[in-house]
């Protein structure tokens, strides 16, 4: 058991699994009805599977032991089992559960020979009284429950009356070896009973189908191993009374939890970021509310989501911490990268309405009754779902009396959270809380007025009256009640973890819409088109240019059988198998229907070379191994029935195929193995596929064989025997999606395509060029007012500096050191948020006096160097030839100091242009900040910042250069005398 | 009757509880003329949590054996949501090629209904019909008939009787509405 529990843990490394937000819980049988079920190839469970759950979907697994994994890995949701092995699993493995219900319940008993029937009788006396006392449960918990140190048999008897023989399989923990002695829950309640009638035990293990037969011949008294009662049995049997009760039981994960394999210990609450890092938003209370639930967590600020986004694509973080419906669009929208580990806060998301306002009654009504009809819930549904193009605000019309009359709901909130409140589609303000407050106030008869106002604002602005209506994933909390009225809640946020995907995690849903490549003609082509409907199949006629492709990235993906595919997946460690299998079917013999007697003795021989394991060694010989050396089994001798005349392809490698001359393959030993225990002689005709079909219905020859799917389709024309094969499918990708092995062509012809992607998404859609043309348009403003005002100010400031007036003079000298010193940003939210906080006065006002400020500062010092180098004689020239005080300043002293300081104002000039780039601060969309919100929209921080870049550097100097021109029309040297 | 606080608000009496249980047993008759004689009776859905006292109410009258079934829609189930998918939430019983009456306490806009009715379509009942407590001007919206509705609905916001007001008052025996 341990060895399988190891080889379990290896078939680890191998399963990836889906992703882990959708996988399903099971709780009741009902569950299963659609899920997922796994099933063992070969075992009762697969009939029992589809006579319970006719409409589950079923995967296949060869073998039990993956299967536990890939439940607890989410590839499946649960799988039907034996109820005492469900317990040893659950025991072995924590992650799994089985589900208390039993689909099948079946009582346990031990057999004996009908001659035995009084040996059985009072054996069922014994097993009666051991229920009765309790021993059974007792043996129960110690065989299933406990480890070794308790596991002990019972010493045996002295002077036994006699022996009785007892026959088990070797089953753990109901009769198994351990250090040469069979032990076990059903051995020793044997022992026990035999103990007690006087006898000791001599147990032997065998396989299941001789235990029957062992009792039958009289070789053995006894048998055991999970007998079930069945009245067919009962016929040739006689049992005891039954000491377990077993039965068929749903295996499934505890608790919905999926186990990673493989990835590095994956997020799934707010502990498991302990030691890891987290992005979060500056200015955020998410750091201070995170802080005393988990220790250990390195926070790292961002500016905004995007970064924070960027930050955990790159690995830069490991997590992101966002509100609720933040996290929740982008597990929607990026759903192959990022998922929503968890929420681990719950909030109630409120409207502030100014205290004592009328409106709060009559949002709360309307919002009571949006959940009410359901609306709420679409609009919860639209916006912060995946689906771009159904996110626009709807005009609503099925109010025949709307007027307006109760006036204008003025509605303020900050656009920077999408998808409750941001900046979309042609610059339009949208998100959840802005169309449900327009809602809102069309069923209460008001038109909707909508301002942008930051976060920090939001409750002064409504306390003093400028809105009506505060949102924008507004949080209810006590403090804020106090300032302000707050509605009924319309959404339950909270904050939430967005954690990147393992890449092991890569699962076929990833494959839809991608371009696939397939082999012509086969069924992986029927199949692409049945699973991946919306993908685009690319068919190849030899599978041999198809890695190529991939490789090249002509196309994404490629379908082919599994051991096709981990061949080459061998000799080219390029490409990457996906973990889940997109299908399996199964392969057999052909035969024409009127061939049923022959298909039915292959059948029966499938079966028993199933059973005693040569189809296994054939298996292993054929398509695991890597031997190209294998032959086939030798024929027997003078086959006593004749020749049997078969057709086969001859082309399909590892199945059947020619090698040195000969025909050979895993089909072909197959048949051969068949033909000898049957006492037939093979004589193969080697046709091409169609050719072969047709010789098989036809009766040229009694059977056809070679990788033949069985499908619907042919059984109607055809007979198969049992099925020889399960063959999978299995997609393949790159193994990197920037393979460093790719031509340095493709690479730059990619480079090149993405590029020209960025750019169209960054300029083109939503005619987003309009927002950086009006963010320039703000820059642009902002920098030509600031230096006219500043550099009139600058004059003052000057005059000032050379004032003789002390106070002036020093008044002068404090403004300059002031703004000198100071960060342009931090004056501009003084300005902003304290100096003009109560004045209604527009932020780019706001902004201008900002730089003029800072602007004359600098310029004037320049203006009075640049004037104390002026020799004083040249005024006193300029007076002694006539020339007013006025006029010998303008005409002679001016434009020598214009000279002088201009590249330095040219260089001051250019640089406050570059400076203003900050006032996104005070929620001014200039260039930069419209940079932003396309970044907000296009997801990628590359292009637009550095198509930002060169806006920047082509405008500043443009402007630098019309300054020049200036200069060089100021300069009286250019000018041309009169 | 009195006026009654709930949370902030004050609601006055609207409907009292005979009437209401009057409607629910008239309705009832026209449910039973419909459904009495079929050989397969329908199965009911109802949608919690507004039509629970409704449903109660009515069940008691139908005069024949009756396969009831309790589903919530939720938009999104629990913390680990992704996407926005709508869901019915507890629908366990087979109805696959069978007739369907949805309970509901309130039809509005029908878009709840109809979403719920196409989904069942959809997955293979052979008809769905819709019966509410309270059927409201605008629910012809909806895209199909309501055959079975009990009584007709103003636009004022009502609770009591299943219908609640920020999580309270379902459990108030008459209809209120708010003053």
């Amino acid at each position: 058991m341990k060895k399988a529990l190891l080889a379990i843990a290896a078939l680890c490394m191998l399963h990836g699994c889906n992703d882990s937000s959708t996988v399903r819980e099971i709780n009741e049988l009902n569950d299963l009805k659609d899920a997922k079920i796994a099933i063992c190839t070969g075992t009762i469970f697969d009939k029992y599977t589809h006579e319970f759950f006719p409409d589950a979907e079923t995967q296949y697994f060869s073998n039990y032991a993956d299967i536990p994994i890939a439940i607890e890995g989410g590839l499946v949701d649960a799988t039907l089992c034996d109820e005492p092995l469900a317990r040893m699993l659950k025991k072995a493995r924590p992650d799994l559960k089985f589900l208390p219900e039993r689909l099948i319940e079946e009582q346990y008993a031990f057999i004996f020979s009908p001659e035995n029937q009084e040996l059985c009788d009072q054996f069922s006396e014994c097993i009666r009284e051991m229920k009765a006392d309790g021993t059974i449960a007792e043996l129960d918990e110690k065989w299933f429950m406990g480890d070794e140190s308790v596991q002990t048999m019972p010493e045996p008897i002295k002077n036994p009356k006699g022996i009785i023989r007892h026959i088990s399989t070797n089953t753990e923990p109901y009769a198994y070896l351990r250090n040469g002695k069979v032990v076990g829950f059903e051995i020793e309640i044997i022992q026990r009973a035999a103990a007690k009638l006087g006898y000791a035990t001599e147990s032997t293990v065998a396989y299941f189908n001789s235990l029957l037969s062992a009792v039958k011949s009289g070789k053995a008294d006894i048998a055991s191993s999970c007998i079930a009662i069945t009245d067919e049995r009962k016929e040739s049997f006689a049992f005891t009374e039954p000491h377990y009760t077993g039965g068929v039981v749903v295996m499934t994960r505890k608790n919905n939890k999926v186990v990673k394999p493989g990835a590095a210990s994956p997020i799934n609450s707010i502990k498991d970021l302990e030691g890891k890092r987290a992005a979060c938003l500056t200015g955020s209370a998410f750091q201070e509310l995170t802080e005393p639930l988990v220790n250990n967590v390195q926070y790292m600020l961002y500016n905004d989501n995007i970064l924070s986004l960027q930050a955990l694509r790159t690995g830069k973080v490991e997590a992101c911490l966002f509100d609720e419906p933040v996290a929740r669009l982008y597990a929607a929208k990026f759903s192959d990268e990022f998922y929503l580990a968890n929420t681990y806060r719950l909030e109630n998301q409120v409207f502030a309405v100014k205290k004592g306002s009328p409106l709060t009654i009559g949002i709360d009504i309307e919002i009571m009754k949006l959940k009410r009809s359901g609306e709420l819930d679409e609009f919860i549904a639209k916006w912060c779902g995946a689906d771009e193009s159904k996110k626009e605000l709807v005009e609503w019309n099925h109010r025949k009396d709307f007027t307006g009359k109760n006036g204008t709901l003025r509605f303020i909130a900050d656009p920077v959270l999408e998808p409750v409140c941001y900046m979309g589609k042609d610059g339009q303000y949208m998100g959840l809380d802005i169309e449900l407050m327009r809602r809102i106030a069309y069923e209460m008869d008001m038109f909707f007025d909508f301002q942008p106002v930051s976060f920090g604002n939001l409750l002064e602005c409504i306390a003093s009256d400028k809105a009506d209506v505060a949102g924008g994933a507004l949080v209810y909390t006590d403090e804020r009640k106090e300032k302000v009225d707050m509605t009924v809640s319309y959404y339950q946020g909270g904050l939430s973890i967005l954690a990147r995907k393992d890449e092991s995690e890569i699962s076929l849903s990833q494959l839809h819409g991608k371009k696939i490549g397939v082999v012509s003609g086969t069924t992986s082509d029927q199949i692409v088109e049945k699973q991946f409907p919306d993908s685009k199949p690319i068919f190849f006629n030899a599978f041999s240019d198809i890695p190529i492709a991939l490789e090249s990235g002509k196309i994404d993906a490629f379908i082919n059988v599994e051991h096709e595919v981990r061949k080459l997946a061998k000799t080219n460690p390029r490409i990457r198998v996906l973990p889940e299998k997109v299908a399996t079917y199964d392969c057999a013999f052909l035969f024409s229907p009127k061939e049923k007697e022959l298909c039915e003795e292959f059948s029966l021989a499938i079966r028993q070379m199933k059973a005693d394991g040569t189809m296994e060694k054939l298996e292993h010989k054929w398509i695991l191994s890597e031997d190209t050396t294998q032959t086939v089994t030798p024929a027997i001798e003078d086959a006593p029935r004749g020749v049997l005349r078969y057709a086969t392809s001859g082309d399909i490698e590892p199945f059947t195929y020619i090698r040195d001359g000969q025909l050979v393959g895993y089909d072909m030993d197959v048949a051969q193995n068949i033909a000898n225990r049957l006492g037939y002689a093979l004589e193969p005709v080697i046709l091409n596929w169609s050719g072969y079909l047709d010789a098989v219905v036809s009766g040229m020859v009694r059977f056809g064989v070679g990788a033949t799917a069985v499908t619907e389709e042919r059984k109607q024309k055809m007979l198969f025997s049992e099925p020889t094969y399960t063959a999978s499918l299995v997609a393949v990708v790159n193994a990197s999606s920037t393979s460093k092995v790719r031509e340095s062509k493709q690479a730059l012809a990619n480079a090149w395509k993405s590029l020209s992607e960025s750019f169209e998404r960054t300029f083109i859609r939503e005619s987003r060029w309009k927002l950086i043309l009006e963010g320039l348009k703000v820059t642009i403003i902002i920098t030509l007012l600031s230096t006219i005002f500043g550099t009139i100010l600058a004059f003052g400031v000057c005059a000032m500096r050379r004032s003789k007036n002390r106070l002036l003079l020093h008044t002068a000298k404090i403004y300059i050191a002031l703004m000198q010193g100071m960060p342009i940003l931090v004056m501009l939210m003084i300005l902003y948020y304290i100096v003009f906080a109560k004045a209604n006065i527009d932020a780019v006002l706001v902004a201008v006096t900002g730089f003029s400020l800072n602007f004359a500062a600098y310029v004037g010092e320049m203006f009075r160097s640049g004037l104390n180098g002026i020799p004083k004689g040249q005024m006193d020239a300029a007076l002694s030839l006539g020339f007013s005080r006025m006029a010998a300043f303008r005409k002679v002293i001016f434009p020598q100091i214009i000279l002088r300081i201009m590249p330095v104002y040219r260089g001051e000039f250019v640089s406050m242009f570059k400076m203003t780039s900050v006032v996104g601060y005070i929620a001014i969309q200039d260039l930069t900040k419209m940079s932003d919100i396309i970044r907000s929209r296009t997801y990628e921080a590359f292009f637009p910042l550095i198509a930002t870049a060169i806006i920047y550097f082509v405008t500043a100097h443009l402007l630098a250069y019309s300054l020049t021109y200036l200069e060089h029309r100021l300069n009286p040297k250019n000018s041309k005398r009169k | 009757m009195e006026r009654i606080q709930v949370h902030d608000k004050i609601f006055r009496p609207l409907i009292p509880q005979e009437k209401i249980e009057a409607a629910i047993e008239a309705l009832a008759g026209k449910i039973n003329a419909e459904y009495r004689a079929e050989t397969e009776p329908p199965l009911f859905i109802v949608i919690l949590n507004g039509a629970f006292m409704f449903a109660a109410q009515l069940f008691k009258h139908l005069d024949f054996p009756c396969e009831i079934c309790f589903v919530k829609l939720a938009s999104y189930e629990g913390l680990h949501s992704q996407g926005s998918v709508r869901e019915l939430i507890g629908l366990n019983a087979e109805f696959e090629g069978r007739k369907v009456v949805i309970v509901e306490d309130l039809v509005d806009t029908g878009r709840t209904v109809n979403y719920i009715r196409d989904k069942l379509l959809k997955s293979g009942a052979s008809e769905v019909e819709v019966a509410c407590l309270l059927l409201k001007a605008g629910a012809e919206r909806a895209g199909f008939p309501i055959r079975f509705g009990a009584m007709e609905a103003g636009d004022e916001f009502i609770i009591g009787y299943g219908f609640d007001y920020n999580g309270l008052g379902r459990n108030l025996k008459d209809i209120y509405v708010i003053e």
